[in-house]
């Protein structure tokens, strides 16, 4: 059994917040605790959480949003809960074992575990449950390519459960405990297959909540599921939430979400705006709590399958044109420092080595372009070679972006300007973005990519991977340096290996300079001062099974 | 009175063409903007597989002739069947049939809201003098041009988040109703105010105005009895362009209070290219429209005896000015 040591800490809000800021900083923003130094927690009580975006989609076996996943939490649970670092715990199974071949997995079951409808939970529902994931009329668009190797589940025994994938796959385990791979209730799966995405009552799962009302544009209600006593190991209690009752309302606009957590109108918002953070620590009410989100940060993308950026010279001047500094500053007021890697701190597998291996260097960025023959200049500045001006094409879609991010794309230009490089920022619509963006008709683009298991890297620069394939290889790499490594790291079952592997996977993505890291983002979320307990998993997902509220019944 | 039953029968029947227009144009407009229909399906965060590309196609008929998938989808919508949204993966009925109330209730309150603001300061100014309607003029044109996103953000920052008036919207009982009700209502009721102010003057300098005044009728009596009827008409007839800046304006309006809507669903829809979701919508705004304009029909004859004589023949009340919303950034 894992335990982890408990962040203990003193009074004073102040320290608090530091603490859990370089907390999260270094144990990957997972089981970050606030107020345990509040006294023992009380039951009872009705926690509203604003968050920004609402789901699509409440099934999380089809839905890929981040934010289906959060919601979802409380009513699905996992087979194993993932903690620091890729260790995982036991949650729903209490023990599990892979095959020497590295392509099965058995899972032994809690006999305990009851869905909330009152079906027992047991190996046919675990079988039920993958194969829903990987059925074609699923249509799942997230969960399916987490477990992309899955074959079968064989019910060994009631509470045993055999998985069997095509081939070694080591990112098994992170995907099982994402909610992504969370327990449907079969009755559910059975009969009201066409209602799951709706949310409401059709989602039944053992969690910690029970969905209990669905209003679309306004908010989600959970209410207590009092006969859970299956927390995962990490969890801070096994039993029965503390809340009685869990709201979740959906406030677009910052700005409002912030000004209804100062006026007590909610108890804890999501995603505070970088330039709130600041006036919600001053405020002696409130607490903030932050965690670094792990994945592929806000990376841009550089189509190595064209010029300029065929050549790795190009793509290291642009990397040394940009002075990333002043211009976190400028946009996230601080709040997000410089990312060295494209993986962030917080994703297993973070190569720490990397911080400070590059930076702002103009001197050489134009030494390269003078060396790749960018010598003339034309009317406005920009280097020229044979009469043609050094252009290169940023397709976005606005409803894609984040606004900040655009702001940033705008510095990024200015910057690439002063060594003479024209960056066009194309605005276009999703129609002609897509099309355009399979067919690799761009220079760079620019995207995040939230996920704790560095597998998603394979996703992204594999390549086998390219967008027409299905996959998001978006500088248009094939390296097979790059394929070799990510391939061994994904089938390897030895973590140690792991490690070096995607070390060597991120060092040269730098080096070679295919894709150019930005910042690391983060989660700030502000509770009000009752509000103790919450923490995060180790994908940056805010939890609410240990949260309680002081004061207030 | 049979002719009017046939009158009416009439604008029914023209109603019905409109939408199926309506319906022609927007299946038109959502497939000529290009694109490969299952990158709307699967969302931008995710580049399908071939296989669910395939599986996406066949489900949806993407791969039928562009004119066998309107027949199927007029066909579909004769049967009351509004298709799947792509990204909520629910029937598109079920999906607005929870937003069409809350969407009804803040336009009904703020119609309301607006006809009662517009029609008080119009009685309480018509034929002042120059001071106090250049003030109210200037108010009105104010509340006309600020942008209702902002003055919702103003709104809730000193009455919701200052002064703990009213909560932050949602859809929850009256107090919740009331900042976007008024913020929906402003710009209306400034349009409204200011054009029946207009037509109240003109109506004063009427033979008919000094004839009730030589009765020795009081000057308040004058203007709410007999000149407000007379100059509701030109009032009237802007109730299309009401229903067009209540739908506008709703879209901003729920999403800076979190109402539930219409005009939230619709710009989730927009953005995220639920052509089902989008095209429901443009149909039953079609259906406001046809409605607002035939009951302005049907309530002018009552307003005005000369139009109730000979219908076949009456005077064609001015077209509604349609007036451009600001769309959310």
């Amino acid at each position: 059994m894992h335990t982890r040591s408990r962040v203990r800490l003193t009074a004073g809000a102040l320290a608090l917040v530091t603490g859990l800021v370089a907390c999260s900083g270094t144990t990957g923003g997972t089981g970050v605790r606030a107020g345990d130094d509040a006294g023992p927690p009380r039951d009872g009580g009705t926690l509203t959480f604003a968050t920004d975006k609402e789901p699509d989609c409440y099934d999380p076996h089809v839905s890929p949003a981040d934010v289906t996943a959060v919601v979802m939490r409380n009513v699905f649970d996992s087979l194993v809960a993932e903690g620091p670092g890729g260790t995982f715990v036991p949650w729903l199974a209490t023990s599990w074992t892979l095959s020497p071949d590295g392509t099965t997995y058995t899972f032994e079951l809690r006999t305990d575990v009851r869905f909330t409808d009152g079906t027992p939970f047991d190996a046919e529902a675990v079988k039920a449950n993958l194969d829903h994931i990987a059925a074609p009329a699923t249509k799942s668009q997230y969960a399916a390519s987490l477990i992309g190797p899955y074959q079968s589940t064989t019910v060994i025994g009631p509470h045993t459960a055999q998985v069997r994938l095509a081939r070694p796959f080591a990112p098994f385990l992170h995907a099982v405990g994402t909610t992504y791979l969370g327990m449907h209730s079969p009755r559910s799966l059975r009969t009201r297959a066409a209602d799951l995405c709706a949310g409401g009552s059709a989602s039944v799962g053992t969690g910690p909540f029970r969905f209990t009302a669905h209003t679309k544009g306004q908010q989600d209600e959970f209410a207590r599921n009092t006969d859970y006593a299956w927390a995962p190991a990490n969890a801070a209690h096994p039993g029965p939430a503390h809340l009685d009752k869990l709201v979740v309302r959906y406030l677009p606009t910052g700005s409002v979400r912030v000004g209804t957590l100062r006026s007590d109108q909610v108890d804890a918002i999501d995603n505070v705006p970088p330039q709130s953070v600041g006036v919600l620590e001053a405020d002696r009410r409130l607490r903030t709590t932050t965690a670094d989100l792990p994945g592929l940060g806000y990376t841009y993308f550089l189509n190595s399958a064209r010029p300029p950026f065929d050549d790795v010279r190009a793509r290291l001047a642009v990397r040394c044109a940009v002075d990333f500094k002043p211009l976190l500053k400028a946009v996230f007021f601080d709040r997000f420092p410089q990312a060295f890697s494209v993986l962030g701190p917080s994703t297993t597998g973070y190569d720490r080595t990397a911080e400070g291996g590059w930076g702002y260097d103009p001197a050489r960025a134009n030494a390269l372009l003078d060396e790749l023959g960018w010598t003339g200049r034309d009317a406005a500045g920009y280097r020229t070679r044979d009469g043609h001006t050094l252009t290169v094409a940023m397709p976005f879609v606005p409803e894609f972006t984040v606004t900040d991010r655009r702001t940033l794309d705008v510095g990024v230009q200015a910057d690439l300007k002063k060594v003479g490089i024209r960056l066009d920022l194309e605005q276009s619509t999703a129609n002609d973005y897509l099309p355009r963006r399979n067919a690799g008709d761009y220079d760079l683009i620019g995207f995040s990519w939230g996920g704790a298991e560095p597998d998603l890297l394979r996703s992204l620069f594999d390549s086998e991977q390219q967008f027409a394939q299905g996959g998001t290889n978006a500088a248009r790499l094939h390296d097979p340096q790059l394929d070799a490594w990510l391939r061994e790291a994904a089938e390897s079952a030895d973590p140690e290996l792991r490690r070096a592997r995607y070390a060597d996977v991120q060092a040269r993505i730098v080096a070679r300079g295919y894709a150019l890291p930005t910042y690391v983002g983060r989660r700030t979320v502000a509770t009000g001062s009752a509000v103790h307990g919450l923490t995060f998993d180790a994908n940056a997902w805010p939890l609410f099974r240990d949260v309680w509220l002081k004061g207030r019944g | 009175m049979p002719t009017f039953a046939g009158y009416v029968a009439r604008r029914l029947l023209a109603g019905v063409v409109v939408l199926w227009g309506a319906a022609t144009v927007t299946f038109v407009a959502l497939h000529r903007v290009g694109g490969d229909p299952v990158d709307a399906v699967v969302g931008p965060g995710v580049s399908p597989t071939p296989s669910l590309r395939r599986q996406i196609t066949e489900e949806y008929g993407f791969d039928q002739p562009l004119i066998v998938q309107y027949g199927r989808w007029l066909g579909r919508l004769l049967g009351g069947d509004l298709g799947r949204s792509y990204q909520l993966g629910r029937p598109v009925s079920a999906v607005l049939a929870d937003q069409v109330r809350p969407t009804c209730a803040l336009a009904l309150s703020a119609v309301l809201l607006a006809g009662v603001l517009a029609v008080v300061t119009a009685l309480a100014t018509a034929g002042r003098g120059r001071l106090v309607r250049g003030l109210v003029s200037g108010a009105e044109l104010a509340v006309v041009s600020l942008p209702s996103f902002w003055v919702g953000l103003l709104a809730l920052t000193f009455l919701s988040f200052r002064w703990h008036l009213f909560p932050v919207a949602g859809d929850q009982g009256f107090a919740a109703l009331v900042l976007p009700a008024v913020t929906l209502a402003l710009p209306v009721a400034g349009v409204l105010a200011q054009v029946l102010r207009q037509s109240l003057d003109e109506a004063l300098t009427q033979p008919f105005v000094l004839t009730v005044r030589t009765r020795g009728v009081p000057e308040a009596l004058v203007l709410a009895r007999h000149a407000l009827r007379h100059a509701a008409i030109p009032v009237v007839t802007l109730a299309g362009w009401v229903v067009g800046s209540l739908l506008g304006g709703a879209v901003l309006i729920e999403t800076v209070f979190a109402r539930p809507g219409l005009g939230r669903v619709l710009l989730a829809a927009v953005g995220s290219r639920d052509t089902p979701v989008v095209a429901a919508i443009v149909l039953l705004s079609a259906a406001a429209f046809t409605c607002a304009n035939l009951l302005v029909d049907l309530v002018c004859p009552a307003l005005d005896p000369r139009l109730r004589t000979a219908p076949a023949t009456r005077r064609t009340p001015p077209m509604p000015v349609t007036v451009a919303k600001e769309t959310p950034a």
